[in-house]
């Protein structure tokens, strides 16, 4: 009984850790006085929420490029981190060319943005989306091809070889065999450079010159306001995108399959 | 043909060989007098069954033996048909939706067999497929397997390293030894011959019933 007990405050703890600061974001973003010690704003606003659902102002501008940049980074990176990974298992150097996947992560990105700044100024890709894209895809994809290494190896050698022997073309193999079993770990890739993406901030503000307004940014750039309704808003926009992502791959993700 | 051979003589690779898996060094593959050297795997007819029973874990069982059928584009109609039958001859209708790891590991071999005879290969290579298997479950095997060859008339090459198993297995016996492949007339002459080992096993046994029960307990 005394362990039933328990279980159940330890439980209600932690929902009450968990779910507190998103309540608390909640309120903040309704109120624009909600001044200490009150426990309970005095004044409900709700026009940045109207704002923002409707387009207008720079939040649902923000939250638009967020988008574009993080699908696109996510898209390419697991696309190419597949490919990637596949020729690093079957080369005959594939250790040499893993420890050369992780040179990116000697360096901060901010670090690896500032040293890379010069080439993107010279491309005339500084201050653009494109520009920004393209410096993290520097960093998530070395991240794709570790996360990816992983799947290539002796099961999905031998399902392939069992494939051919039956009749599947190189194409039936790679669509009938080879995808499906990597769905799993081709979501988690793609939801993790997403993450990397979305919330990247040192790397976008180098490389985006001020010019690209990604949420993450917007969120710090309210904050040194002194504007905590916006970026209580703004930071309720940030994780929104990455839960319905996980939400509509929790099943795939966790059924059984091996 | 079963083939018999130390751990790393080259009997994987043989077999890959034959599939197409592997490219040889130097020589050629012929079935039927026809040169298939340089017949990708695929087009080959030839289907490689390793020593585990890997079944495709995102297909159910009936799906992983229509997988050979769908991918030559059979109508459905006979897919369906011959899958069905497939199922009733290993015994697993029962388990036609269940998953790979939902079988046993007997379970799953019976499957992989369906899967490759239900497309009538040309020649079926066999690696070690019972190695995993304890001995009454490989009975049972052995007994399901030579069944549905005879069934489906189907050559085929069976690798192993247990000699009564290449016996009991094949109609006629290799070995491969330092890249030779030597084949016996008869299972006669392969018990004779003092390089195969088989009249050592034999003389072990024989040596327990020659002795008194008492040396025994």
């Amino acid at each position: 009984m005394r362990n039933k007990h328990g279980h159940i405050i330890l439980k209600t703890g932690l929902i009450i850790i968990y779910l507190f600061p998103f309540l608390y974001l909640i309120i903040l973003s309704v109120t624009s006085r909600f001044p200490f010690p009150e426990i309970i704003p005095a004044h409900l606003d709700v026009s940045h929420w109207t704002s923002a659902f409707k387009g207008e102002g720079d939040l649902a501008q923000s939250l638009l490029v967020s988008m574009i940049i993080s699908l696109a980074v996510a898209a390419v990176s697991t696309t190419f981190g597949f490919i990637t990974s596949r020729t690093f298992a079957e080369s005959k150097y594939e250790h040499q060319l893993t420890k050369l996947a992780y040179l990116p992560f000697l360096f901060p990105p901010v670090i690896y943005a500032s040293m890379l700044s010069h080439f993107f100024i010279a491309g005339h890709v500084s201050g653009t989306i494109i520009g920004v894209i393209i410096g993290q895809i520097l960093i998530a994809y070395p991240f794709a091809i570790l996360l990816l290494r992983g799947f290539w190896g002796r099961t999905v050698q031998q399902s392939e070889e069992s494939a051919k022997t039956l009749g599947a073309s190189p194409v039936q193999v790679f669509i009938r065999v080879v995808l499906p079993m990597a769905r799993g770990i081709l979501f988690i890739t793609f939801f993790q450079t997403f993450l990397i993406s979305w919330f990247e901030y040192g790397l976008t503000t180098l490389l985006g010159l001020g010019h690209i307004q990604t949420l993450t940014l917007r969120v710090f750039g309210y904050i040194q306001e002194g504007n905590p309704s916006l970026a209580a808003l703004s930071s309720l926009f940030l994780f929104i995108p990455p839960v319905l992502l996980l939400l509509i791959y929790k099943p795939s993700l966790f059924r059984r399959r091996f | 043909m079963s083939v018999l051979g130390r751990s790393g003589c080259g009997k994987t690779t043989l077999l890959k060989i034959l599939a197409g898996l592997t490219p040889p060094d130097s020589g050629q593959v012929f079935i039927d007098d026809t040169d298939i050297t340089s017949v990708p795997a695929h087009q080959r007819h030839v289907v490689y069954l390793p020593q585990e029973a890997l079944l495709f874990p995102h297909l159910d069982v009936c799906e992983n033996i229509a997988f050979g059928l769908r991918v030559r584009k059979k109508p459905k109609s006979i897919i369906d048909q011959e899958v069905h039958k497939m199922l009733e001859q290993i015994g697993l209708v029962d388990k036609m939706n269940s998953r790979p790891h939902e079988l046993s590991g007997g379970e799953r071999r019976r499957v992989s067999f369906g899967r490759a005879l239900v497309t009538q290969p040309a020649v079926l290579l066999l690696d070690e497929p019972f190695e995993n298997l304890d001995p009454e479950t490989r009975a049972d095997m052995q007994t399901l397997y030579r069944q549905l060859a005879a069934d489906y008339n189907i050559t085929s090459v069976f690798v192993t390293h247990n000699l009564k198993e290449a016996i009991v297995m094949g109609d006629r016996i290799s070995t491969l030894h330092d890249g030779r492949l030597h084949t016996y007339s008869d299972v006669r002459s392969f018990i004779n011959d003092p390089d195969s080992g088989a009249s050592e096993e034999m003389a072990f046994w024989n040596q327990f019933s020659e002795k008194s029960p008492e040396y025994l307990k």
